[in-house]
């Protein structure tokens, strides 16, 4: 065990879990933040999706102790523009079944949009094909993505 | 041909169980309460009173989490070490300790007038029965006699008109943990009949719509169903690859008749031909609500696409072999086909839903295969090869 600190939601946590243990269960057994999901523990679904800077990252996969300085943001605390209008089309177009990939899925298309203002569906594919959904609510997640970047004028 | 495949519901099974001075209390994503209940009480010898269960959110299901061997195993837990305990299987343990659904095999045998149509049928299916396994008291409870009708759901109580007409079900007990998925019956029963009648049109040299227009003569729902889609569909104009299926879901017991119609187009991407439009039109009587009538269009026939292509659990050293997503895929957006949702009017009372536009998809896309290949597909999921574009 050892103590570390991490950048989470816009603020400094600090934790005392063996630095192997991936980022998922530092976020969901140590700091309670379970809306971050556990899918499949090798980075094939997408569930666990959280975002270390920009980057859409499978915390399932990710050693707590290679975060280092990265400012993490999970579902809970997703802010500003791009979450903001990805919150607001998601639920204009009832994206949602079942709900267990899609704060992973919204990870992810706030990733997308922060890094192209106005994605094609090639770019959704290439964005999203990472985070799988069983009840299959691919068509929603589309039209949601596409009217988040009318929303933001891209 | 049809494999077992297995629910795959994105959040693993899991539950968390304390157990204190012979009462229970379990929280957990459980699909029925009274059922999990019992088996806790069996299990323990104490009463379902004693038994206080907190259902949170299902991450998915599709009947799995009925199954509550889970609970149980969380519950024994928690006894043994005297705390609470909570419980999470790994994409792996889930996988492979899946409670399955049914294998299924088919034999299809027509006797056909000058023209093509059939005059008696004779249809058999053969697998292991999931009435036998999990239901031995509805075995006997349908007027055709004892037998187990989930394993020809859509065949024994079919729409066309077939003069003479033999369906049989032969039971091939496994010692394979099974279940109720989706759709029960009817994605292996349809496949099966489906494909025949879309062989049998074939060799007729008659349009697949056309034949099943004429074999649904004298049914107005049914007949107004697959126009529908055909028109949505545009399917006399010439051009895409298409294929077409016809089903009347029948809830059991006679509860409910949704009828469904669905056209796939197939599209060349590179080498390949990809499913990239269904049409589905669906007669569900009243609709209640809309909004989510067409979301259950759209996610199951994304549901039915990972069937159709990918699912297939396999045994070896007495387990499931399949691990983990790399093995046991599930559909991925990119692979997603636009959906366009025909959704008739009708004064019938609300109908059953969930379920019904999972069972006309493969045979819709192995018809569209037979069509522009010339290669009949009779096993599920479709084998990859059977894309490839001709050179």
């Amino acid at each position: 065990m050892s103590a570390l600190s991490l950048r989470i939601n816009g603020t400094t946590r600090s934790v005392d879990v063996d630095g192997d243990t991936p980022l998922l269960w530092v976020l969901r057994d140590d700091l309670g933040l379970t809306g971050t999901k556990f899918g499949c523990g090798a980075a094939l679904c997408g569930a666990c999706t959280v975002l270390v800077g920009d980057v859409p990252t499978r915390s399932c996969s990710l050693p707590v102790s290679a975060v280092g300085s990265g400012e993490i943001t999970t579902i809970e605390g997703v802010s500003g523009p791009e979450a903001m209008a990805v919150q607001r089309a998601w639920i204009a177009r009832d994206v949602p079944q079942c709900g267990y990939c899609q704060s992973g899925q919204i990870i992810s298309a706030i990733a997308l949009l922060k890094a192209i203002r106005k994605p094609t569906d090639h770019d959704i594919d290439l964005a999203m094909a990472g985070n799988l959904c069983r009840c299959a609510t691919y068509v929603r997640i589309r039209a949601a993505i596409h009217d988040a970047a009318r929303e933001l004028g891209g | 041909m049809l494999p077992h495949i297995a629910h795959a519901p994105l959040e693993p099974v899991n539950a968390t169980a304390f157990y204190k001075d012979g009462a229970v209390e379990v929280w957990g994503p459980i699909q029925a309460v009274a059922a999990c209940q019992d088996a806790i009480a069996a299990s323990l010898g104490i009463k379902s009173e004693a038994i206080k269960v907190n259902v949170t959110f299902l991450g998915g299901s599709f009947s799995r989490k009925i199954v509550p061997d889970y609970v149980v195993q969380a519950v024994h837990a928690s006894k043994a070490v005297g705390r609470p305990v909570k419980l999470l299987r790994t994409r792996e343990e889930d996988l492979r300790h899946g409670i399955f659904r049914v294998n299924a095999g088919g034999r299809f045998r027509a006797v056909l007038d000058d023209k093509g149509y059939p005059l008696a049928v004779q249809a058999r299916v053969v697998g292991q029965s999931l009435f036998g396994a999990t239901r031995k008291s509805w075995l006997d409870q349908t007027p055709e006699g004892a037998w187990d009708e989930s394993m020809v759901d859509g065949i024994y109580n079919q729409d066309y008109r077939l003069p003479n007409f033999q369906v049989e079900t032969i039971d091939t007990p496994l010692p394979v943990p099974v279940y109720f998925m989706r759709s029960v019956g009817s994605t292996a029963a349809v496949f099966f009949w489906e494909s025949f009648i879309s062989e049998l049109a074939y060799r007729a040299r008659i349009d697949q719509y056309d034949y099943r227009r004429n074999l649904l003569a004298g049914n107005p729902l049914a007949l107004r169903v697959l126009g529908a889609v055909a028109e949505a569909a545009r399917w006399k104009t010439p051009g895409a690859v298409r294929g077409i299926a016809y089903n009347c879901y029948v809830g059991r017991g006679g509860r409910f008749r949704t009828y469904v119609a669905q056209v796939v187009e197939l599209v060349p991407v590179g080498d390949r031909l990809a499913v990239k439009r269904v049409f589905c039109a669906v007669d569900p009587g009243l609709v209640v609500n809309p909004n989510t009538l067409i979301a259950q269009i759209q996610g199951g026939i994304g549901f039915a696409l990972t069937t159709a292509l990918y699912s297939r659990i396999t045994f070896a050293r007495g387990g499931a072999e399949q691990t983990n997503f790399l093995d046991y895929p599930l559909l991925a957006i990119d692979e997603m086909p636009e959906i366009v949702p025909v959704v008739l009017p009708s004064d019938r009372p609300p109908q059953g839903f969930g379920e019904v536009v999972l069972a006309p998809l493969a045979p819709a896309i192995a018809q569209a295969l037979l069509q522009a290949t010339g290669r009949r597909i009779d096993v599920m999921p479709l084998p990859a090869a059977a894309f490839r574009r001709q050179a």
